[in-house]
């Protein structure tokens, strides 16, 4: 029986003598996803333990991670603190930062003594159980593929030894994928900025690991990429460097920058690095700042271009990707931007971060929209990469106006 | 902010292609090659070369000349002919800053000489041969540090701290973890206030396992931090077995305020639900939790649910690790921690006034009681720390402050009861109170 199910059972009860009690529905499902998971709510739920045990109230978990809380001859006041201490959590999220003080986007309260509150929560309720049902047939459904994507085995210390050494003697050459990010200038056709050269994980998964989920640990994934890029240089060291008319981009760890192969790959790419920008993800470079302060200056005196990856739009707040000091920073384009265009506290932080670190040093990924290219343009922003841009690129290259090669980064 | 050092071409690119383009206007022009790499090592940091090239400011403003200070910390002015005794007197100058090297006491003997004159005209090629020298020459000692670093780093490493840390290693060390007393690993060092006199007075202690220890209990000869993130996934295992430690309270006998270092993973993970169900409200308010820049940025979203859930709770946060390369970059009022640490290098006194300007700004915004400097291993971190607005303290010199004021304590008390004890005794209540 689901959680809804038993609401509606306790609702049909409370309806005989519905004196003294009320509900709060709290739209937890209306959370950015980032926010909406699983370990999240759970803490979320426990918020509620001291009251549930101490006073006339259950709490109930919705299959979509709503909350729904039913009081009986509880002050309102009492009730507060513990919807507080759940707004607090979540405080980063546009759900809980309404301006509009008299509009509550979190909570809903129903008064279940008056018919027409009890027959609001009624259709509420109801709603949330036809939902329920819906999603439990698409679980069912989807049980297989779903297996596919998030599920099988954590990836463990254990099998990790296994992991890793297959990785060192699969064929990958074939897994490498490119996405290109261009320049856009209004009116102008779009100039080719790199390509960058990434591998396509989930059918590596399949090939190394399949029934192993990489992801369930961001440590031991990384570690997994260190290997990776060995693979990854040695297949793209076999280009003609001295040929290739278009720049491309490669995602190493600082590790692998600092190593022996790739001092061999510099040997190979000879003075041909103007056309290599290497990609570094925030979470290597707080590791060690001082390894990737000496790995990029390294990379920019050899003439190759330092990318800094993995920025998204929450960790603007947090500092500023300039300080960094590298060619490019890529940040990934999001819901929030748009989500607050007017609430513009966000925005001027980008604004700030664009202007600090130079129009021309900024990409805007994960671009899947043309809204999210008026929206980079519009603050001065020239480099895109996503979707959207795969999709141009490809009307450009029928139409045969090929984008220009330029072929230094940049 | 400290202000920001030249963004991208090394000066050493810059200065190839000044000479490439000079090539057409060498006609009135000289060069000045002061060679600064001879000086000795403590005469050569950053802001005594900074310090040098300073000299040279105003006439760079009055487009006199162009300066270039390369790796090895050489200076090359190049200027125009008519401002040469404007350049000889600066030259002077920076020659009398390093009057004490051996470098400016032994000028002219066995050709070492302080400053190289060139005129640009006349001895066009052998500039461009100097030039290109110190550039190869910079990019081969830049291949050999990186080699260096790559294959005897790494065999350093291991002869001094064991093979490095593999996968099916790591397994090994999380299955002993399971079954492993670690309550004998259980480290505590104390951060203090540390006043002018320094007496320690002590705040809270942090506990911590030993690595060290733990390595030669259960797997001597391999070297558990070698690889960082299987280093960072085992701290997730010992994570947890902390937890379950300091539930028991018999298993360490802890009193005052504690800190504690943790996964966020970890405190959005089941286990410290259960530890925090076992902890009173006032207990929570007296643990403070110390989280790693790394693991806040590896997921964001998740610290920042964390950090609501455990401050709400009334556990202090506090962000460990910090440098004075991540100082620049990451500010702990915005990410919300309650306290920071700064990890003493001798290089934060080395930044010269720009660091400790940052720092004092720092200190002066938040307060002295947001920052904790640690690791400090001798006097010259705690000096540094005061010169700056630190208070709070943590290391191995801390440790010994405590130790001493103990005895100076044990020393003051043994010295009243012997002087009490030559008095009349007529008020025995007072006695040890």
């Amino acid at each position: 029986m689901t959680q809804e199910a038993v609401l509606l059972e306790k609702l049909s009860r409370i309806e005989e003598n519905p004196s003294g009690y009320f509900a709060v529905h709290m739209h937890l499902s209306q959370l950015r996803p980032s926010n909406r998971q699983r370990h999240f709510i759970n803490i979320a739920v426990r918020v509620f333990d001291n009251l549930v045990n101490n006073a006339d109230a259950i709490l109930y978990l919705m299959m979509n991670q709503d909350l729904v809380l039913i009081c009986r001859e509880i002050l309102v006041e009492d009730i507060d603190p513990y919807i507080n201490k759940v707004r607090a959590m979540f405080s980063e999220d546009p759900l809980t930062s309404s301006e509009d003080e008299y509009e509550d986007r979190l909570s809903t309260w129903y008064d279940l003594a008056s018919k027409e509150d009890f027959a609001a929560f009624l259709s509420a309720a109801t709603e949330l159980s036809v939902k329920a049902q819906v999603m439990i047939e698409e679980l069912q459904r989807n049980h297989e593929k779903e297996e596919d994507k998030d599920s099988g085995d954590p990836l463990t210390a254990r099998n990790l030894a296994a992991i890793n050494q297959k990785l060192q003697s699969t064929r990958i050459a074939d897994l490498i994928r490119h996405q290109t990010c261009i320049r856009i200038a209004p009116g102008k056709a779009g100039a080719f900025v790199f390509r960058e050269h990434f591998i396509a994980m989930t059918e590596l998964r399949e090939r190394v690991s399949p029934g192993v989920n990489l992801f369930t640990s961001a440590w031991l994934f990384q570690y997994l990429t260190e290997t990776l890029d060995k693979r990854v240089l040695s297949v793209i060291g076999r280009k003609n460097f001295h040929d290739m008319r278009d720049a491309v981009s490669l995602n190493l760890n600082i590790g692998t920058v600092l190593s022996r192969d790739f001092t061999n790959f510099m040997r190979i790419v000879d003075d041909n690095a103007h056309k290599i920008v290497i990609e570094l993800q925030i979470i290597d470079i707080f590791a060690d700042m001082n390894s990737y302060g000496y790995a990029r200056d390294m990379l920019q005196d050899r003439g190759f271009k330092v990318l800094v990856d993995g920025v998204n739009p929450l960790a603007l707040q947090f500092f500023d990707p300039a300080n960094l000091r590298p060619d490019f920073i890529k940040v990934a384009w999001g819901k929030e931007f748009e989500e607050e265009s007017n609430d513009n506290s966000r925005l001027m932080m980008f604004r700030e971060t664009v202007e600090h670190a130079g129009k021309d040093s900024m990409i805007l990924y994960r671009v899947d929209s043309e809204r999210a290219v008026k929206w980079g343009l519009a603050l001065g922003i020239s480099r895109f990469q996503g979707y959207f841009i795969d999709k141009l690129v490809q009307a450009m290259t029928r139409s045969k106006v090929k984008p220009k090669a330029t072929v230094k980064a940049g | 902010m400290a202000s920001q050092p030249d963004k991208l071409p090394s000066q050493e690119k810059l200065l190839t292609d000044y000479v490439r383009r000079l090539e057409k206007l060498k006609d009135g022009r000289g060069l000045a090659h002061i060679h600064l790499s001879k000086l000795r090592p403590f005469n050569r940091r950053d802001q005594h070369i900074r310090t040098a090239a300073q000299n040279f400011d105003q006439m760079v403003k009055d487009m006199h000349g162009q300066l270039f200070i390369l790796k090895n910390a050489d200076l090359f002015f190049f200027f125009k002919t008519a401002a040469k005794p404007q350049v000889e007197t600066v030259v002077q100058k920076i020659r009398f800053l390093f009057g004490d090297d051996p470098l400016v006491e032994e000028e002219g003997k066995d050709g070492r000489e302080f400053a190289t004159w060139y005129d640009a005209s006349a001895q066009y090629e052998e500039v461009v041969q100097l030039v290109q020298g110190l550039t190869e020459a910079e990019e081969k000692r830049q291949t050999e540090v990186r080699n260096r670093m790559d294959a005897r780093q790494r065999l350093k490493e291991k002869q001094k701290k064991g093979e490095p840390l593999t996968p099916s290693v790591l397994a090994k060390v999380e299955e002993a973890l399971s079954r492993a007393d670690l309550s004998n690993l259980v480290r505590r060092q104390f951060i203090c206030r540390v006043d002018a006199k320094m007496v320690p007075e002590q705040l809270f202690s942090e506990l911590f396992i030993s690595i060290q220890d733990l390595r030669e209990t259960i797997l001597p000869g391999v070297n558990l931090v070698s690889n960082r993130w299987l280093f960072q996934h085992l701290t997730e295992t010992l994570d947890r077995r902390v937890l379950s430690m300091l539930m028991k309270t018999d298993a360490v006998s802890i009193s005052g305020d504690i800190s504690f270092n943790i996964n966020v993973r970890t405190l959005l993970s089941d286990q410290f639900q259960v530890f925090d169900d076992n902890l009173s409200a006032a207990r929570r308010g007296a643990i403070v939790i110390e989280l790693q820049k790394e693991d806040i940025f590896s997921d964001l979203s998740a610290y920042l649910f964390a950090r609501e859930f455990v401050q709400t709770k009334g556990y202090r946060l506090c962000l460990d690790g910090l440098s004075m390369e991540t100082l620049q970059v990451i500010d702990r009022e915005r990410l919300g921690a309650d306290i920071a640490k700064i990890v003493w290098h001798p290089n934060l006194a080395d930044g010269g006034d720009e660091v400790q300007a940052m720092l004092k700004g720092l200190l002066e915004r938040d307060g002295p009681e947001k920052w904790i400097l640690c690791r400090c291993d001798n006097r010259e971190a705690i000096d540094f720390g005061r010169s700056v607005g630190i208070d709070q303290f943590q290391g191995r010199f801390v440790e010994n402050l405590i130790a001493e004021d103990g005895r100076r304590r044990d020393l003051l008390k043994l010295k009243r009861r012997i002087e009490r004890s030559s008095e009349p005794q007529d008020d025995e209540e007072e006695e040890d109170a």
